[in-house]
């Protein structure tokens, strides 16, 4: 009986029967919501351009990601789960390269250095469709998702001061000014994006879980479709689920 | 002697009316002479001699006593009358028939009579005419004459001359003359000659000039009538007369009288002769017998005067002359001859002799004026064969300039006209040979030019050129014009007349110089990188090999580190490239290639590098200030239109905000370069760095503005400073730091935690 019942496997592992003469028929569908915050790293090569010229090319920035979506979850085995997710994501991304030129008026040459930081948003709605395996049925479970996104906007703000040295400073005065009219990198229309995660799965009520997860973006595909610029998120999603009587 | 002539002329007069072989008629003892000697007679005694008449004809003839046929005649030059009359026919008896192809003698008896008184001792002569004539006619068909002589003499030993005469003998022959004297035994037999002597009459200036040949031992004459012969031989070394008597000495009785002592003797006499022309005058220099003409010039002709004189003892007479020369080409004229003269050249007489000639080959020469003499001719014996002839040497040397150019017509190169940058010459040198042996004066050097004036000159006028050889003269083609120039270069020298002016053509051409461009191209750079700007130029740069100019540019933005030439124009090989860039933006460029090369057909010039910096403009243009391309011959070998002058033009790139940025900035001459740490806690370090010597104060103040510290550092020099400031015991806060220079003050916050 012990291994009757140890084997006897219920989806998500949660026993949501009270005993066996309140029986629940655990639900194999559930839909919920959730959010999640990853920090961004971003690694590529692209130009960058002021006033359509060539200025300096960016290499590595980083940022964050907020994303939300609304998920479906079926459980088609009691440990193999599918899910698809509709979601809206945004991306805040932020690159510095420093360029240090030789400066000459005529009689005296020095080395200025300009920072330039560029901050860039972008923003997503996309679709994601992936599974994930219960691991030793435990409540912890692996899963991957492949994610399509839709580029609703993306918008950039970029400034530029001086560093060095002391005694340069703008044709203004200043030494920091806002770059106003600049070239974004043309990032892609849509996008794919394979991720992988692993999930723990806690129930708070009867037939409502939490599945929290640990997830990294696999930077397989470039975010723009001319220049090298990779997206490498790694965060957190917490997303409630509750199950869907009418789908059970 | 001129007497003794004149009779033999008279005798053989008939022997050369009737030299037809009709007959012969000579005497026995001298067949081949009409001289009959008979020699000595003494007196009372008579002395025969025979004479032989021979008919060569078919005919018979006789001879009468009487003349024509025979007579013997007075000499008319005889001492005493009637010598004649002791000569007279002993046999036959006339008349004489001589019938054809026959001979007889005839016997002439010669008679000295003993009557000293009317017929004294000496010689007797007389003619004998002997021939024969027709037996029907007295007519002479053949006849001859005979010079008889005989001596009577009351000596027993006697010879047949008293007078042995050598006449004229040429002095210092090598062959002696030499005459036989016979002496005769007229009286007795068994004469003993006791002396042989001979004794010179004339001044013996020289060695002996009579040799006589005496016999060793007195000669014995055996019988009367026998005659001995004695040899005097004559050589003269001097000229003149000479004598001397040879005596013989003898007793005639050595029994009777045998002191007494008689001599036979005989006198000799000769004359030495010499022929000896000399020069006694000419209208040139002379010496012995050669006229100096001297250096004279060729193919002119000259007039040669002479005068001879005779310094021998015979008369002189030409009976030809002539000029001579071997391997000279010579035109000459004889104008007077010695000979023109019919009179002889007496001694210390003179004669005169003229010629013209022209020497038509150049350089020493000689030749002669040959009179030949007639000395052969005359009865003078042993005259050299050099006296035949008197020969006059003329010698000289035949000079003249010989102009000889290297070429008749020089072409310049066509040159380009530079002007007004450059003067445009082009210049060659002309040499000229004097192939002559004379000084080749050019007296005029004449360049005959058309409009413009002066565009072909020389740099002499004149010039003198010593025989075998060269000079030169520099022509120099100036043009002022494009166009072809043509002049005539006369050279006017003494030279042969034929060539005394030389004709020389002379060509330039001049053109303008071609056109070229130059151009910079429009390029873009970032900042930190070298940048390689070539200068473009079009492909008659090949006719230039200098590049010159200026470069002008934003010395903040481009500065100069260097350039390339390979694979240019401008590449190997190369004299000179010197590129300086100066402090305003000025590149300074020259590139020279070697002079006889040009540059190479490449649309790049030279490349220069630059680096690029963040001026104080966001670009600048690359002017060129003076371009030129030049040669050796001028600066600005290639025009250059302002149209074809295409500046460059440089653009920052890669640098966002140029617009921002490049504006003219000051470097402060005093700065802080690393302020550190701040915020700090300890220590704060200050690196500065100060351009020129000045003073130095740092100054710290809190956030209220009181100044809590300050360090004067006094006069600091140019460089870096590394100051380091204890901040352990300040409280936290904001402080200010201040330094003081000669400058504008340099304020930095800090921060203490």
């Amino acid at each position: 009986m012990i291994i009757f019942c140890s084997i006897e496997l219920h989806s998500q592992g949660f026993e949501w029967e009270y005993s066996a003469r309140l029986p629940y028929k655990i639900p194999r569908a559930f839909i919920g919501a959730g959010y999640s915050y990853s920090y961004n790293n971003n690694f590529g090569d692209f130009s960058f351009f002021e006033n359509n010229v060539y200025s300096l090319n960016f290499k590595k920035g980083n940022g964050y990601v907020n994303q939300i979506n609304i998920s479906f979850q079926y459980w088609e085995k009691p440990i193999i789960a599918i899910f698809g997710n509709v979601l809206y994501r945004s991306l805040k991304t932020d690159f510095t390269q420093n360029m240090t030129y030789p400066r000459s008026n005529g009689a005296d040459n020095w080395l200025a250095t300009y920072q330039t930081n560029m901050h860039l948003s972008r923003d997503y709605i996309g679709i994601s469709i992936g599974g994930k395996y219960r691991v030793l049925n435990s409540y912890f479970s692996v899963g991957a998702e492949i994610t399509s996104l839709f580029l609703l906007s993306s918008s950039a703000t970029a400034t530029e001061e001086i560093l060095s040295p002391d005694f340069e400073h703008y044709i203004d005065g200043s030494t920091r000014r806002d770059i106003k009219n600049m070239h974004l990198p043309d990032f892609k229309n849509f996008n794919v994006l394979p991720e992988i995660f692993i999930a723990y799965d806690f129930s708070i009520a009867k037939g409502i879980f939490i599945q929290s997860s640990l997830r990294m973006q696999i930077p397989l595909f470039n975010s723009t479709s001319s220049d090298k610029f990779y997206d490498l998120p790694l965060g957190i999603e917490i997303t409630m689920f509750k199950n869907i009587n009418i789908l059970n | 002697m001129l007497k003794k002539s004149i009779i033999l002329f008279i005798f053989f007069l008939p022997c050369f009316l009737f030299s037809q072989e009709i007959g012969k008629i000579y005497s026995i003892s001298y067949p081949a002479d009409t001289v009959v000697n008979y020699g000595p007679c003494y007196i009372g005694d008579s002395l025969s001699e025979t004479f032989r008449i021979e008919n060569l004809t078919n005919d018979n003839f006789i001879i009468y006593e009487v003349m024509p046929t025979f007579g013997i005649l007075r000499d008319p030059n005889e001492t005493f009358i009637d010598e004649f009359r002791s000569y007279k026919n002993v046999a036959p008896l006339f008349p004489i028939n001589l019938a054809a192809q026959s001979k007889t003698t005839l016997i002439i008896q010669y008679n000295a009579s003993t009557d000293l008184f009317t017929s004294p001792l000496g010689w007797y002569h007389s003619i004998l005419q002997v021939g024969f004539s027709e037996v029907s006619d007295t007519n002479l068909v053949y006849g001859k004459k005979f010079y008889l002589r005989a001596k009577k003499t009351n000596k027993a030993i006697d010879g047949y001359e008293d007078l042995l005469n050598f006449d004229s003998i040429y002095i210092n022959s090598t062959v002696k003359e030499s005459i036989i004297w016979r002496v005769k035994s007229v009286l007795k037999d068994s004469i003993s000659l006791v002396d042989q002597k001979f004794i010179l009459l004339s001044p013996q200036l020289t060695t002996d000039e009579f040799i006589p040949h005496f016999y060793s031992i007195n000669p014995v004459f055996r019988y009367k009538g026998e005659a001995l012969t004695w040899q005097f031989e004559y050589a003269p070394l001097d000229m003149g007369v000479d004598s001397g008597r040879v005596e013989l000495a003898y007793k005639p009785f050595v029994d009777t009288y045998p002191d007494s002592i008689q001599k036979a003797s005989c006198k000799l006499q000769g004359v030495g002769v010499k022929q000896d022309i000399r020069l006694n005058y000419a209208n040139y220099d002379f010496r012995n017998d050669t006229i100096f003409l001297g250096n004279i010039q060729s193919s002119k002709l000259l007039k040669i005067n002479a005068q001879i004189k005779n310094y021998g003892n015979i008369p002189f007479n030409s009976i030809d002359e002539q000029i001579t020369a071997e391997n000279l080409n010579i035109t000459s004229q004889i104008l007077k001859k010695i000979k023109d003269n019919p009179a002889s050249i007496n001694q210390n007489g003179t004669g005169e002799f003229s010629f013209e000639i022209k020497i038509n080959n150049i350089g020493d020469f000689v030749f002669r004026y040959e009179i030949t003499s007639d000395i052969s001719q005359r009865n003078i014996k042993f005259a050299p064969a050099s006296a035949n002839k008197k020969v006059f040497y003329i010698v000289g040397k035949a000079i003249e300039p010989l102009i000889a150019v290297s070429s008749i017509l020089i072409q310049f190169p066509t040159i380009y006209q530079y002007l007004p940058y450059c003067e445009s010459t082009s210049d060659t040198t002309l040499y000229i040979h004097n192939l002559g042996n004379d000084t080749l004066r050019i007296n005029q050097i004449i360049i005959e030019n058309d409009m413009p004036k002066f565009t072909f000159t020389t740099d002499k006028t004149d010039l003198s050129i010593p025989p075998k050889s060269k000079d030169s003269i520099l022509i120099i083609f100036s043009p002022i014009l494009t166009k072809l120039f043509t002049a005539d270069l006369l050279l006017i020298s003494n030279s042969e007349n034929q060539i005394d002016t030389v004709k020389i053509g002379l060509i330039g051409s001049s053109v303008a110089p071609s056109a070229t461009s130059i151009s910079i191209g429009d390029y873009k750079g970032k900042p930190g990188s070298i940048i390689e700007i070539p200068i473009m130029v079009d492909s008659n740069i090949v006719f230039s090999s200098i590049f010159s100019d200026t470069i002008y540019y934003n010395r903040s933005i481009l500065q100069y580190v260097g350039y390339k030439n390979q694979g240019t124009a401008s590449q190997e090989p190369i004299e000179n490239i010197s590129i300086k860039e100066d402090s305003s933006g000025y590149l300074a460029i020259y590139v020279k290639k070697p002079t006889t090369t040009r540059f190479y057909e490449n649309k790049i010039l030279i490349k220069l590098q630059f680096k690029i910096y963040l001026g104080n403009s966001p670009s600048t243009l690359i002017s060129f200030l003076n371009p030129r391309f030049g040669n050796q011959y001028c600066d600005y070998a290639l025009r250059i239109p302002k149209e074809n002058i295409k500046n460059g033009y440089f653009e920052i790139d890669s640098v966002g905000g140029i617009d921002m940025k490049a504006y003219p900035i000051v470097k402060p001459a005093i700065q802080i370069e690393s302020l550190s740490p701040n915020p700090v806690k300890d220590k704060i370090d200050i690196k500065l760095w100060s351009e020129d010597e000045t003073f130095l104060k740092l100054t710290i103040y809190d956030y209220y503005g009181n100044m809590i510290m300050q360090n004067d550092f006094g006069i600091i020099e140019a460089g870096d400073y590394y100051i380091s400031q204890d901040f352990a015991i300040e409280p936290t806060g904001m402080y200010l730091i201040v330094l003081y220079s000669n400058y504008e003050p340099i304020y930095q916050r800090i921060i203490k935690y």
